[in-house]
């Protein structure tokens, strides 16, 4: 990677800020007394250390009695602090809240006993083999936005765009909500933005659902030269960057705007070589691709559109030469061509580095090239290249240090305060998607130019952005007005009632965060309350400041 | 203007003085407050942390202070996607580009004549007005040295002010701050509307947010007051353990503060234009209400035209509407700062213009030199810089011989308060020998 491309790079990830702070994993923690009977399995082993350093540091919080009148929940491990850590070297509570939160859209009771019952390698693995995963429980969801399964065609049939951008966000978030597949809802989010179409662009809204299927979440984890000619023959993404309209027959100059976001952001990269002649010859190579109808048609190449140009007589592009090719098997060949091309594997596992580890990594670290080989190695497949990843030291020393987007952090809400899906509300929920991630920034798909959203931490976390996140948890504590039984503030305290502040406190700290609190939250928590401790906890108390001051912490930023 | 003449009164402070038991604190500074009476257990922290010029009723007294001192103040307008400069100001009684760019290029007749070389685009009437009025330049052939016509390569040297200077991070808005710092902390000094900072800002502490709203701390739903949120926010971000949340957090609690007398009343008045409009509604407000920005920042995409931008004298074209909401958007805003307009200066660029001859959609591709504008105060009224034609091109596109940093750099030295213009654009020749004579002396 020469300097130029490495500074392209890093200037989009603002490194001026590093986070080099304790993790917010450390054991320097308040104890939580009673909550390990909701979260036994998890914190039962690391109670012990928990306990100790609470008694140094929380001299307000009970003693420690990790003894409670709630049916614990079905665990393979005891929770007593005898316990030991699981099996696979290394295991720890601390990385599995870490998996829990970088590869899943927010920790939640479930899903940190899943990855405790399957081991964290394991789990991963089940994680990126996600078509084995059973989420029929979706099916029924996304039944209450059907434009977001619908063809062009059906879309075309009774045109709404503006209700077929509000399902599809609506979908796309109900999946991170409620998705058992949540490293594949991750990676669908990922490949969303790398080969960004934004739906709000009139003539791709009613392909975009096509594309999401058939291009995005189809080969999420499968060989990217795949996921790319398919793109290339996306309805979507022909209309979006004006492909579909290009023809290079009687002289005509072929649109150079596919061509050359191709080559810049989807394959080799700004500097993978290429120069102003390339572009062109690109965009003569693909002169003819396009669309039967802007409504519901599907690829189609014209062949009368189609024009060679400078490739026809000589010449390469990166190397690429058309060999007596021509047509679509021309466009076809080129773009398999640089999906191998070892540009394209470091800029994607830089790329994935990044959204999964930090950035901190640079392109030319040592878990970028082995990610990238992973690539290579299985022709282009995108599970190995992110397995690679995932399981590298790199990976587990990197908690703490991301932040979550807006996208994360409006799911994470919505998990931590246990929504129930309610058909009678997908409307709600969907007016509410628009109109909260449209506030924070971050409505799903709807990155207007073909970078998608921005990957680096100082983007998302700015001082209007903070007080933005405020309001969102404080709607939040309340589900958005969510009418029970939908919502119960309550049940995220657990049952029976707690007996204190403070209790109720520790409780929506695990509910929420998976974690007790850091210490000074909790006191600024009480302190803003106007309570102690040991103040007793009373049918009348307020459950839902508990949550929303949890939901706002520092703590709750992180992914 | 606003009339702040009670500090306290703009915080309802029961409920906090309540939680830390305390009389209310009527005129008492309320930073000095926090500083000796602390909040659970982060005094320590929050006192080390709050910057120190701006807390509660500070923020009102700099406002008033503004209205006196009236600093001036430069809005950055990026036209993202590469805006078409031809389609902005056209050269007259020129058949290379009539015909070139038939069905789309501006017709003699309809364009708005600036001088006998150039008009406007008939849908810039607001922008031709303030020409009459003394308040408009223009300067063509303009950008960066640096041959790209990638949007992203391309926006990154706008932004950075750099022609490619790989080590640079920071924008050159973020650098006039640093140049700049001890003339004033305030939590508003830089104001950028939309999703995320405007790059030219970073390396600053400017603010980001898509509107007025989104600065004013709600309680909706949670149960409790806005005020015991605020503390308990007051007492656990200065503490947070990752530093940017601890920065940001911080800042956005003054901001709040700052911003309370003006969010309650921050829709924007009827007829005000949609589109655009939405992203200069802030600015305005801000700006008229005196508060004490210096840079301000808004984003319109859209202008990546490569199909179909239609006839120049067609209001349902695209280049035309494009056009005609960022004129709706700029006359309003002049409109309705009012006085403030004499210490405002608007500079308007994009990160490249588009090719001479349109392909075959009906749209251009990506090209080279565009047209920037500089309005408002200060402007000396007319089209600046050269001019090369359309004959001699860059590989078909309009040669870049204006460098956009000379325009940069002469408003910045001009209308503010920069001391050092070589830090802000380092490795360019800075001196009022390299301006092109935008602004009046």
């Amino acid at each position: 990677m020469t300097d130029s491309q490495h500074q392209a790079e890093a200037y989009e990830a603002h490194s001026s800020r590093r986070d080099d702070a304790e993790s917010p994993t450390s054991t320097k923690r308040v104890a939580a007394s009673r909550i390990f009977d909701r979260r036994s399995a998890l914190f039962g082993a690391g109670a012990a250390a928990l306990a100790a350093t609470a008694a140094a540091c929380t001299p307000a919080s009970a003693p420690e009695t990790p003894v409670s009148p709630v049916p614990v929940a079905p665990t393979t491990l005891p929770a007593t602090a005898a316990t030991p850590p699981s099996s696979e070297s290394g295991e720890t509570q601390a990385h599995i809240l870490h998996i829990a939160r970088r590869l899943s859209f927010g920790p939640t009771p479930q899903l940190l006993d899943a990855i405790q019952a399957a081991g964290t390698t394991s789990w991963i693995d089940q994680q990126l083999a996600w078509e084995s995963i059973d989420d029929s429980a979706m099916d029924g969801i996304l039944a209450s936005y059907p434009r977001a399964l619908m063809t062009a065609t059906e879309i075309s049939a009774n045109l709404d765009q503006k209700r077929t951008r509000q399902e599809m966000a609506a979908a796309t978030i109900a999946r991170a909500i409620w998705g058992k597949r949540q490293l594949h809802e991750l990676l669908v989010d990922f490949w969303s933005n790398h080969l960004n179409v934004n739906i709000n662009h009139d003539a791709t809204t009613r392909h975009k659902p096509t594309d999401d299927r058939d291009v995005i979440r189809r080969y999420a984890t499968g060989r990217f030269a795949n996921m790319l000619v398919a793109s290339a023959k996306s309805p979507a993404m022909l209309l979006y960057l004006d492909q579909a309209l290009s023809r290079a027959d009687g002289g005509r100059l072929p649109i150079e705007n596919y061509a050359r976001e191709m080559l810049e952001l989807h394959t080799v990269g700004i500097d993978g070589g290429y120069d102003e002649a390339d572009v062109k010859e690109v965009a003569y190579l693909l002169s003819g691709w396009g669309i039967a109808n802007r409504n519901d048609g599907g690829f189609q190449f014209r062949p009368q559109w189609h024009n060679m140009g400078p490739l026809a007589t000589g010449g390469d592009v990166l190397g690429w030469r058309p060999n007596g090719l021509t047509g679509v098997a021309a466009g076809e060949s080129l773009l398999v061509y640089l999906a191998r091309h070892e540009k394209t594997a470091t800029r994607l596992a830089y790329k994935l580095a990044v959204r999964f580890i930090g950035e901190h990594i640079q392109p030319t670290d040592g878990v970028v090239s082995s990610a990238a080989q992973a690539y290579t190695a299985n022709d282009t497949a995108i599970a190995p290249m992110v397995r690679s990843l995932l399981l590298s030291p790199e990976f587990r020393a990197s908690s703490g240090r991301k932040m979550r987007r807006p996208i994360e952090y409006f799911a994470s809400i919505l998990r931590s305060v246990q929504l129930q899906w309610d058909p009678a509300r997908a409307t709600n929920l969907s007016s509410t998607v628009m109109s909260q991630l449209s506030l924070l920034g971050q409505v799903p798909l709807a990155w207007e130019t073909p970078d998608g959203y921005p990957d680096f931490d100082a983007h998302w976390t700015t001082a209007g952005a903070m007080v933005a996140r405020w309001n969102l948890a404080t709607l939040g504590s309340n589900s958005f007005g969510a009418p029970s039984p939908q919502f119960d503030a309550n049940r995220i305290l657990g049952t029976p009632a707690p007996a204190t502040v403070g209790d109720a406190i520790d409780r929506a700290a695990i509910a929420i965060l998976g974690e007790p609190l850091e210490a000074n939250s909790r006191a600024a928590i009480l302190s803003a309350s106007g309570q102690t401790s040991m103040t007793p906890w009373k049918t009348t108390s307020n459950a839902r400041a508990v949550i929303a001051y949890v939901l706002q912490t520092p703590q709750n930023q992180i992914r | 203007m606003m009339n702040t003449t009670n500090d306290a009164a703009d915080l309802p402070s029961t409920e906090l003085d309540a939680a830390v038991g305390v009389p209310l604190l009527g005129q008492i500074d309320r930073r000095r407050f926090l500083a000796v009476s602390g909040v659970g257990a982060a005094t320590i922290a929050a006192t080390a942390y709050f910057r120190p010029s701006i807390f509660f009723g500070q923020a009102n007294a700099a406002v008033n202070q503004s209205s006196t001192t009236a600093n001036n103040i430069i809005v950055n307008i990026f036209l993202r996607g590469g805006a078409d400069g031809l389609s902005f100001l056209s050269p007259l009684d020129d058949r290379t580009y009539q015909s070139l760019r038939p069905g789309v290029a501006i017709p003699d007749a309809s364009a708005l004549a600036i001088d006998n070389q150039f008009g406007l685009h008939p849908a810039a009437a607001r922008i031709k007005a303030l020409f009459d009025s003394g308040h408009a330049a223009f300067i063509p052939a303009a950008g960066s040295p640096n041959n790209n016509r990638s949007h992203f390569s391309a926006q990154a040297m706008m932004d950075k002010g750099s022609s490619n200077d790989p080590s640079l991070r920071t924008g050159w808005l973020g650098r006039y701050f640093a140049a700049t710092s001890g003339a004033s902390d305030d939590a508003l000094r830089g104001v950028s509307v939309g999703n995320g900072l405007q790059p030219s800002l970073r390396g600053s502490d400017a603010i980001a947010t898509p509107n007025l709203q989104s600065l004013s701390l709600s309680s909706a739903g949670s149960g409790a007051s806005s005020n015991q949120i605020q503390t308990a926010l007051r007492a656990t971000y200065p503490a947070a353990p990752n530093e940017l949340l601890r920065a940001q957090g911080a800042a956005a609690m003054d901001i709040v503060a700052e911003i309370a007398p003006v969010a309650a009343t921050s829709a924007s008045p009827a007829g005000w234009p949609t589109g655009f409009g939405g992203a200069l509604w802030p600015i305005a407000k801000l700006v008229a209400a005196g508060y004490p920005i210096e840079i301000a920042t808004a984003d319109l995409g859209g202008w990546d035209e490569h199909d179909a931008m239609g006839s120049a004298t067609d209001p349902n074209g695209n280049q035309y509407k494009l056009v005609a909401d960022l004129d709706a958007a700029l006359g309003a805003f002049f409109d309705f700062i009012g006085s403030a307009a004499s210490r405002t200066t608007v500079i308007i660029t994009t990160e490249f213009g588009r090719r001479i001859a349109i392909n075959g959609s009906g749209g251009t591709d990506h090209g080279r030199g565009m047209v920037m504008m500089v309005l408002g105060a200060g402007v000396n009224p007319g089209v600046h810089g050269d001019w090369p034609g359309l004959v001699d091109t860059d590989n078909g596109d309009v040669k870049v011989v204006n460098d956009f940093r000379k325009i940069y750099a002469e408003v910045l030295g001009r209308r503010m308060r920069t001391t050092n213009l070589a830090s802000v654009f380092p490795g360019f020749d800075t001196s009022q020998a390299n301006w092109l004579g935008v602004t009046t002396a």
